[in-house]
């Protein structure tokens, strides 16, 4: 059995109003929209969405299907402000939030803040270990890069659980600072020190997995 | 920022400006830090440069060409129907 399709005033208005190009392409037509249509249109799309900022193809997988039966759920409130591939991405974003919250409370992640990674970096007095190269990449470039993408990903799979999250939340996602610490439960500067030693890990691992060849 | 900790500080203030405008002591002091340190000046650039990259991507929606693999679409649809026959 299908899930059931739109309202017909969506189907008669043409999603209610203001679509993207992406949509006009995908041949969203009247008659066929359906969560199923959104698995087969927008599948693929929420799939990667999720993948790049959870580093799990399974849990990636589990955000794509609790998304769409959300969306499922919740299709009566859709008022067709927006495209379905924005709407259907606005409840993936408040699913991996809810995930990444629930991963931090129940397993107190928010307590490996004690320990400093960075000092593997610096001696005691706070001095660079090891030299610290130049890389010399122009950020267009490499944003366009998908092997770079391949990599920086990995790099970001590396990283301790909690800095993963929060790293994933801010950079990737885009979160404020403000709803990440709400949802992660910890200060702006426990914030601040996470995104620091994040930060010095991907270096470190890019260095040695991109950049280093290079 | 000469004193202790000078590098390891002063990469966490660089780090710190890509969430938060410094302040203007806190600004001093890390470009101090820099025309001396070269390892800082290329980490400094390091980190911006991710975050750029990051930025870029988070604009253009950025995302693999990964699809959802068949197995779990089909895993997917699956859960689709069982929840519309409940």
């Amino acid at each position: 059995m299908l899930l059931p399709p739109f309202p017909v005033s969506w189907q008669n208005s043409g999603m209610g109003g203001k679509k993207s190009a992406n949509d006009r392409e995908s041949g969203d037509q009247a008659g066929n929209r359906n969560a199923e249509e959104w698995l087969t249109q927008y599948g693929d799309y929420l799939y990667r969405y999720a993948l790049f900022r959870l580093s799990n193809e399974e849990i990636a997988r589990d955000m794509v299907q609790e998304t769409l039966i959300a969306a499922w759920k919740a299709h009566e409130k859709f008022r067709g402000d927006s495209s379905v591939r924005t709407w259907l991405v606005g409840i993936m974003k408040h699913k991996i939030t809810d995930y990444v919250r629930k991963q931090i409370r129940d397993r107190n992640l928010a307590s490996h803040l004690e320990t400093d990674p960075t000092s593997d970096f610096f001696d005691a007095n706070g001095q660079w270990l090891h030299p610290v190269q130049g890389w010399n990449d122009d950020p267009e470039r490499l944003s366009s890069n998908q092997e770079f993408l391949q990599a920086l990903s990995t790099c970001v799979a590396k990283l301790p659980e909690q800095h993963r999250h929060v790293f994933s939340l801010r950079e990737l996602s885009g979160e404020d600072i403000g709803s990440i610490c709400k949802a992660c439960d910890i200060t702006p500067t426990n914030l601040h020190v996470i995104m620091h030693r994040a930060r010095l890990a991907l270096r470190k691992c890019l260095e040695k997995t991109w950049f280093g060849d290079k | 920022m000469t004193n202790n900790k000078s590098c390891q500080r002063a990469s966490s203030l660089a780090s710190d400006a890509c969430e938060r405008k410094l302040s203007f002591r806190e600004w001093f002091r890390l470009r101090l830090h820099m025309l001396m340190c070269q390892n800082c000046r290329n980490c400094e650039d390091e980190i911006h440069l991710l975050h750029d990259v990051l930025a870029l991507m988070r604009r253009k929606n950025g995302t693999f060409e990964i699809d959802l693999p068949q197995k779990d679409r089909k895993l997917i649809r699956d859960a689709l129907r069982d929840i519309a026959e409940e």
